[in-house]
């Protein structure tokens, strides 16, 4: 024991001392600034509630687009950011489908059956998009050098994002309000969830338990995670790199394009770069639970959802300041600094770690 | 309208945050009181913890004086909070247009915009808006249309007084001089009124009105007729 705490003396330089002592400051200024909040009591308990629905049904449309980042960097250890414009491909497109459903009135008559053709044609759109990225534009430059891939994929971002531009124009879209969602259920003493919420968060749920018992359980699944543990020797044990690769881009294509269909129920309007900040924010969440790790992704989704939407009334107005919430974004990526200080890996990527030792 | 507290919303932008501040100002020197004044950034698209926010202020009316897509998300989602059923909207001209109308829906309805008076421009502006739909087969997108022209022939104008040929052909316009022939400008008639120039170049004949949006406006796209109210 002894040892092992002289060994880790040694190792420690200036440098971690100042990032211990920073990361220790954000804390007890958010700790302190909690504790001042909640003596204020401005917000109920109802409120309180609130803001956890809101933070938890934007947190797991987060998760699902972090999904896609992170299954990526695990196979190929490349961001790839074109992902948030997989995101903005489908529902974009769906939106003409919901339009039509609208104004022939079948919306009004089967929402349901609308609704899970808007989810397909959205899917499958970005599912196809993600394919076609692949197979295009980091395919050739697979065994290039890694920054190369890394700028083809923002150079892909801004491709695909005025290609949409010149398809549908730069106005603002906006979603049909779909009836079965309007309102709220009461629960107990007063507390409400919306439906919209609800659905939100049980769709994406379902969506990313669907995804991950296919990485987990199936065969083709068992791949992907070969290929992404060494895919030197996942090829010599007779996996089909390229096909497995594919197939990661599709999962993640999916899991976007119904990410982008709750995005657009919930705040309705879609336009060509509706993309960037939800896949910025969703890239944060994945390097927050730990990129490459999937219930890293979803973790950091929920959190990077709640953080939003609870922390600048909860950590700020204790301190009195004047329009916390143009601060969210800020306080986001503070809490993403202070994760990487304390766990450079990301909170669940230390698995991973291990197993690439 | 009989409210007497109020919050403002602006999105970090300097013309919207002056917006709200001049609103704040000058609805304190009339006795009310203003409860809360938030900001959010123009790309955020989940405004309802911020309004939840602002309803422990309990006020009776907001001013939002932001732009298409975030002011889009605000007055959907003031539906969605509970707390707001009385509250009344108002908006500015940075999201008085068709898309506004698009981006919210029919949570528009009953809301008001602060935005250029189209009334008061007259004859011209109507032979101006006949000439815009026949040569570009649409109708005007955004409020200051009639404010874009005369700026375009205000620089025009200028650009005409000192703009001198070189004997090749090359076209010399002295920056200098194009700025001192514009900020000199002085009696234009324009669609929008007469417009004078001052020392800093602020050139306007400023006419602003309250609108107010009704069922059919958004049924139909169209931009209310009628001012709600006029200074």
């Amino acid at each position: 024991m002894q040892t092992k705490f002289q060994r880790w003396k040694e190792s420690i330089t200036a440098t971690d001392i100042v990032m211990w002592v920073i990361g220790f400051a954000l804390l007890v200024l958010i700790i302190f600034g909690s504790i001042l909040t909640l003596r204020a009591g401005r917000y109920t308990p109802v409120q309180w509630f609130d803001f956890v629905i809101y933070g938890l049904a934007q947190g797991s449309i987060y998760a699902l687009v972090a999904m896609g980042y992170t299954l990526v960097y695990g196979v190929l250890r490349m961001i790839n950011f074109a992902h948030s414009e997989v995101f903005m491909s489908g529902p974009f497109t769906a939106y003409y489908v919901a339009a039509y459903f609208y104004r022939s009135s079948l919306l009004e008559s089967h929402p349901v059956i609308c609704l899970i053709i808007v989810f397909i044609v959205s899917m499958s759109i970005s599912t196809l998009i993600a394919f076609l990225l692949e197979r295009i534009a980091y395919r050739p430059l697979r065994n290039a050098p890694r920054l190369i891939p890394l700028i083809t994929a923002i150079g892909a971002s801004f491709t695909l994002m005025y290609l949409f531009r010149g398809l549908y124009g730069t106005g603002f879209q906006a979603y049909p309000v779909w009836k079965i969602f309007d309102g709220k259920w009461a629960l107990f003493q007063g507390l409400e969830i919306g439906k919209m919420q609800l659905f939100v968060i049980f769709a994406a749920a379902l969506v990313m338990i669907a995804l991950y018992m296919f990485i987990q359980r199936t065969r083709i699944g068992k791949a992907v995670r070969s290929v992404s543990e060494d895919k030197e020797a996942a090829s010599l044990m007779g996996v089909d790199i390229d096909k497995t690769i594919s197939i990661t881009f599709i999962i993640g294509g999916a899991a976007a394009g119904a990410a982008g269909v709750l995005y657009a129920l919930v705040f309705k309007q879609v336009f060509f770069m509706m993309g960037f900040i939800p896949g910025i924010k969703a890239f944060t969440a994945a390097v927050l639970g730990g990129i490459g790790n999937i219930p890293g992704a979803m973790l950091g989704g929920l959190l990077l959802g709640l953080l939003e939407s609870i922390g600048p009334a909860l950590f700020l107005d204790g301190y009195n300041v004047v329009a916390p919430y143009q601060l969210k974004d800020a306080i986001a990526f503070l809490v993403l600094v202070l994760v990487l200080i304390f766990r450079p890996t990301g909170l669940l990527g230390e698995r991973l770690a291990v197993k690439k030792a | 309208m009989k409210v007497k507290r109020a919050a403002t919303i602006h999105d970090g932008s300097v013309y919207a945050e002056q917006l709200a501040n001049v609103f704040a100002e000058t609805f304190k020197k009339n006795g009310g009181t203003i409860v809360a004044q938030e900001a959010v950034a123009p790309t955020d698209t989940d405004m309802k913890p911020v309004l939840t926010k602002i309803i422990t202020a309990k006020p009776e009316f907001i001013y939002y004086p932001i732009f298409v897509a975030a002011a889009g998300h605000i007055t959907r989602q003031v539906k969605e909070v509970s707390g707001y059923e009385k509250v009344a909207l108002m908006s500015a001209d940075g999201a008085y247009s068709v898309d506004f109308y698009k981006a919210a829906g029919e949570s528009a309805v009953g809301m008001y915009h602060s935005s250029p008076d189209f009334e008061a421009f007259g004859k011209v502006y109507e032979d101006f808006l006949q000439k815009h739909l026949k040569k570009y087969g649409e109708k005007t997108l955004a409020p200051f249309h009639a404010h874009a022209y005369d700026a375009a022939n205000l620089i025009f104008n200028a650009i005409k007084k000192v703009a001198k040929k070189e004997k090749d052909g090359t076209l010399y316009i002295g920056r200098k001089a194009l700025r001192d022939a514009l900020y000199a400008t002085k009696n234009m008639k324009g669609i929008t009124g007469t417009i004078n120039c001052n020392e800093y170049g602020d050139c306007a004949d400023p006419r602003i009105a309250v609108y107010k949006t009704g069922v059919e406006n958004i049924k139909t796209l169209v931009m209310p007729k009628k001012s709600f109210w006029k200074p």
